[in-house]
C-alpha cells in the first residue's frame, strides 16, 4: 500500500476514532454478562444510551447520523421491533420542536429586527447602562417565547452596528463584550421561560410525561409558572453582574444611537406583513396557553408554521433551507431512547442504583439529588451543549431520587447555565464567532452569572417550587 | 507556485507572520493565499449560525471571518506585497464555493492574492484546502496543542512553515538539517532561496547518533555543499554526534529559521511515534519549515 493511501486511512481513523471506540465498547458490553437486576432489553438500552452519550460528546459523525444509529441499534439490539421504533420517533413533542424551529425561521425573515432596535433605543435613550439592560431584557423576554437563536439573529446586527459606529473612533473591548454578552446571556436566561423557549424544554416535558406509571403532564402555562420568576429575577442580577465584569469605556452612546436611528428609519414604517407576522405569533402563543391540553402544543406549533407559509410571509424554500432538521431528528431519537428506557426499566434501574449507592448521604441531605443534577448538568452543558445535555441526561436524572418533577425542572433549568464556554448555547457560540470577544471573556462574566443562577435556582427549588406543586396540586 | 497563509486574529504576532510570509513568497515568486478557518459549530447549532449570518448580511454587516480577511488584505497592501486600492475589497466580490468563501480581487492583485474563508475543524479544512488547491507551502502560527502540530505536519499535502514567533527586524540565519531523507534536497533548495531573500547565511547541520557517519549522510552533506556553493549562498557545515532533535533545537535557539526535510518514516510509525521534524517543531522556539 502506498503512503498516500495509508495517510488517507490514518486521517480517517484520526477523525473517526471515537466512532470506532464507541462501537467496540458497545459490542463488547453487548456480549458481556449483564446484572440480574435488569432485563436483557433494559441492559441493551443502557448500552445504547452509553454509546449515544459518547457519540454526542465527541461528534465523530454528524448528529443526524447518531439519530439514525439509535433507530438501527434499537432494532439490531432487539430492544424493540421496527414498527414500534418508527412510532416512537414521532410525537407531539417532536411536532412542537419542529413547529417552533420553523416559526423561528419565519419570524427572523420578517425584518422585525429594525423595529426591535428602534423600540429598544426609544425606551433606553443613549445611556450605555440602560441600553445594555434593554438588550438583555428584550433578549430574555423574546427568547423565552421564540427560541434563542431567533432572537440572537435579530439582535446581533443591532449590537454590531452600534459597536462599529463607536469602534471606528476608539478601542472599546469592554463595551463590545458588554453588549454582546447582554444579548447572549439574555437569550440563555430567557430560554427556560416557556416550553417554546428551547427544544430542551419540550424534550423535558416529553420525558416527564414518560415517567413510569404516573407520568407528569405540565401545560404551557404551568411551565411558565415554574420558570418565569427565575427569568425575571436573573435578568436584573445578570445585567448588574455583566456591568461589573465589563466596565464600559464610555457612558453614553450619542452619535452611534443617532446613526442607528437614521439607518433604521431608512427602512420605512412598519408594514402590513410585519403586523401580520406579529398577529400570527400572538395567536399561536394564546393557543399554547389556552388550547395545549386539548390539541397539544406540537399541533399548535406546526399550525403557526402553516399560517406563516399560507399567508405568504415565508416560503417553503426558506423554511426548508434554514430549519435544523438534523436536530429535530436527534431529539426524536432521544425521545425514542427515553421511551425504551422507560419501557424496559433502564431509567428506574439507573436511578435505583444511584439511590442504593448513596443512601447514607440521601438520608442526611434531602437536597443531594438536586445538587448532583445541578452540578452534572451545568458541567456537561458547558462541555457539549444545553440541548444535548438534556437529551442524554434527562431520563437518568428523573429517576435519581427526589421528586421527579423537581428533578426534571432542575435539570432543564440548569442546562441553561452554560455561561462558562462558547459551546453551551447557540447564542454564546454566535457571539464568540464574531471574533469580537475572547474565550476568557466567558469565564470573566460566566462565573458571576453562573454562581448567581445556581443560588437563585436553589432558592426557588427549596421555597417556591414546593409551594407551586401544592398550589397546582401536581 | 502557491503559498497558503492561515491566520486566526489581528494580533502583532499575526502581523509579523504576514510580513514573514510576504518575504518568503517574494523570494519564491509565489502567489499568496490567505485563509481564515472559522470555528466549527456543533451540529446542534449549524442552522442557527447560518440564520445569523443571513441576518447580518441584511444589515450590510460581514459574517465572522470576513473582517479578519479584510484586515489581512490591508496589511499586505501596507507591507507592499501588492499595490492596490484597499476599497477593492467589496462584499459583492464574495463567491460561495461549496463550504468555502473566496473573495475575488480585481486587477493584477486578483491573480496574485486570494482570500479564503472556511468553517470547520482547522485540520480538516486546511487538509481539504491544500488537497483541492495544490499549495506548495502552508504557513501557520504554532498551535498551542502539540497534537495539532503533529497532525498538521503529517496530514497536510504541502510543505509546512510553523512559526511560534518572528521578529521582522531581525536577520534570521537558516539552520538547515541535512540527512539521508529523500526530502533533504528540496530542503536545501528552500534554504538557499530563503537565505538569499533574508540576506543571511545557512548553517548546515548533519547529526549522527554514532561517531561513524552513514554514507547517505555524507553524500547528502556533500550535495548540499555543492548546491549552496553553486548558488553562491554563504554557508558553513557541521557534522555533529548526538541526538538530532536535541542538537537542532539547541543550536537554533530562538534566533534561527530551521529548514528540514520531512521524515521518510512509514506513515503509521509517524502517526504513533512521531518523527524528528515533528518533535523538533513541537519543541522549537523559532520558525521551522518542514519541506515535503
Amino acid at each position: 500500500m502506498n503512503n498516500e493511501i495509508i495517510q488517507t486511512l490514518l486521517f480517517w481513523f484520526q477523525e473517526k476514532r471515537w466512532l470506532i471506540i464507541t462501537l467496540i465498547i458497545g459490542i463488547g458490553l453487548y456480549w458481556l454478562p449483564y446484572p440480574e437486576t435488569i432485563s436483557p432489553q433494559g441492559y441493551r438500552t443502557l448500552i445504547l444510551g452509553i454509546m449515544v452519550i459518547m457519540l454526542i460528546i465527541t461528534e465523530p459523525v454528524p448528529l443526524p447520523a447518531v439519530a439514525l444509529l439509535i433507530a438501527i441499534l434499537e432494532v439490531s439490539f432487539r430492544i424493540s421491533n421496527p414498527a414500534e421504533v418508527a412510532q416512537s420517533y414521532m410525537s407531539d413533542a417532536v411536532f412542537f420542536i419542529m413547529g417552533s424551529l420553523m416559526m423561528g425561521v419565519a419570524i427572523v425573515h420578517q425584518g422585525l429586527d429594525a423595529r426591535l432596535a428602534l423600540a429598544i433605543i426609544r425606551i433606553t435613550g443613549n445611556r450605555v447602562r440602560n441600553i445594555t439592560f434593554g438588550f438583555l431584557f428584550i433578549s430574555a423576554i423574546l427568547s423565552s417565547f421564540i427560541g434563542e437563536h431567533t432572537v440572537v439573529a435579530m439582535m446581533l446586527p443591532v449590537a454590531i452596528t452600534l459597536i462599529k459606529n463607536v469602534s471606528n473612533h476608539r478601542d472599546i473591548p469592554n463595551l463590545t463584550a458588554l453588549l454582546l454578552f447582554s444579548i447572549a446571556y439574555g437569550c440563555t436566561i430567557g430560554g427556560i421561560g416557556t416550553p417554546s423557549g428551547g427544544a430542551r424544554n419540550a424534550l423535558m416535558l416529553a420525558y416527564l410525561k414518560s415517567i413510569p406509571e404516573n407520568g407528569i403532564s405540565l401545560s404551557y402555562f404551568d411551565w411558565m409558572l415554574f420558570a418565569y420568576p427565575m427569568v425575571i429575577i436573573r435578568i436584573f442580577f445578570a445585567s448588574w453582574l455583566l456591568r461589573l465584569a465589563f466596565v464600559p469605556e464610555i457612558k453614553f452612546l450619542d452619535t452611534p444611537i443617532r446613526r442607528l436611528k437614521v439607518q433604521v428609519a431608512n427602512r420605512g414604517n412598519i408594514s402590513g406583513k410585519e403586523i401580520l407576522a406579529i398577529i400570527i405569533f400572538m395567536i399561536i402563543f394564546l393557543g399554547w396557553v389556552f388550547l395545549n391540553e386539548r390539541i397539544g402544543m406540537g399541533i399548535i406549533a406546526i399550525s403557526g408554521a402553516f399560517l406563516y407559509m399560507a399567508t405568504g410571509l415565508v416560503s417553503w424554500n426558506t423554511i426548508s433551507k434554514n430549519t435544523n432538521w438534523g436536530v429535530i431528528l436527534l431529539f426524536a431519537s432521544a425521545i425514542s431512547l427515553g421511551i425504551q428506557m422507560k419501557n424496559h426499566g433502564t431509567a428506574v434501574w439507573l436511578g435505583n442504583s444511584f439511590i442504593h449507592s448513596f443512601q447514607f448521604l440521601l438520608d442526611r441531605f434531602e437536597m443531594l439529588p438536586y445538587a448532583v443534577s445541578i452540578v452534572i448538568t451545568t458541567l456537561m452543558s458547558n462541555v457539549i451543549s444545553s440541548s444535548a445535555t438534556v437529551a442524554v441526561l434527562g431520563p437518568i436524572m428523573l429517576n435519581m431520587g427526589g421528586d421527579p418533577l423537581l428533578m426534571g425542572m432542575t435539570t432543564a433549568v440548569a442546562s441553561a447555565f452554560g455561561y462558562f464556554s462558547a459551546v453551551a448555547a447557540p447564542a454564546c457560540m454566535i457571539i464568540y464567532s464574531t471574533g469580537m470577544i475572547k474565550m476568557t471573556d466567558f469565564l470573566r462574566a460566566g462565573w458571576r452569572v453562573g454562581i448567581m443562577s445556581i443560588i437563585v435556582l436553589l432558592f426557588v427549588l427549596k421555597f417556591y417550587w414546593p409551594f407551586l406543586i401544592n398550589y397546582l396540586e401536581l | 507556485m502557491k503559498f497558503l497563509l492561515c491566520i486566526h486574529n489581528q494580533s502583532e504576532a499575526t502581523r509579523n507572520i504576514i510580513r514573514l510570509t510576504i518575504k518568503v513568497a517574494e523570494g519564491f515568486g509565489a502567489d499568496l493565499n490567505i485563509i481564515v478557518v472559522g470555528r466549527e459549530a456543533s451540529g446542534f447549532m449549524e442552522s442557527e449560525m447560518s440564520i445569523t449570518h443571513q441576518s447580518l448580511s441584511e444589515w450590510n454587516l460581514n459574517q465572522p471571518g470576513i473582517d479578519l480577511l479584510h484586515w489581512a488584505f490591508n496589511r499586505i497592501i501596507e507591507y507592499g506585497y501588492i499595490n492596490e486600492d484597499p476599497n477593492v475589497f467589496q462584499p459583492e466580490n464574495f463567491i460561495d464555493e461549496n463550504n468555502r468563501i473566496r473573495i475575488i480581487l480585481p486587477h493584477s492583485s486578483g491573480s496574485k492574492v486570494n482570500l479564503i474563508l472556511r468553517h470547520g475543524k482547522l485540520l480538516n479544512e486546511l487538509r481539504n484546502e491544500t488537497k483541492e488547491n495544490q499549495y506548495e507551502l502552508t504557513i501557520i502560527e504554532k498551535p498551542k496543542k502539540n497534537k495539532l502540530t503533529h497532525h498538521l505536519i503529517q496530514f497536510l499535502n504541502s510543505s509546512i512553515f510553523i512559526v511560534p514567533n518572528f521578529d521582522p527586524n531581525f536577520k534570521y540565519p537558516i539552520l538547515l538539517g541535512v540527512n539521508d531523507s529523500k526530502y533533504t534536497k528540496r530542503a536545501v533548495m528552500y534554504s538557499a532561496i530563503i537565505s538569499k531573500q533574508f540576506g543571511t547565511y545557512v548553517e548546515s547541520l548533519t547529526v549522527s547518533k554514532t561517531t561513524k557517519f552513514r554514507s547517505g549522510y555524507k553524500n547528502a552533506s556533500k550535495w548540499a555543499d555543492k548546491y549552496l556553493k553553486r548558488l553562491k549562498v554563504e554557508h558553513e557545515f557541521n557534522l555533529i554526534t548526538g541526538s538530532a532533535e536535541e542538537k537542532i533545537i539547541e543550536m537554533a535557539g530562538d534566533n534561527h529559521i530551521i529548514v528540514i526535510g520531512q521524515a521518510d518514516r512509514n506513515e503509521i510509525r509517524k502517526y504513533v511515534f512521531g518523527s524528528k521534524p515533528i518533535h523538533i517543531s513541537q519543541k522549537a522556539n523559532c520558525p521551522i519549515l518542514i519541506v515535503k
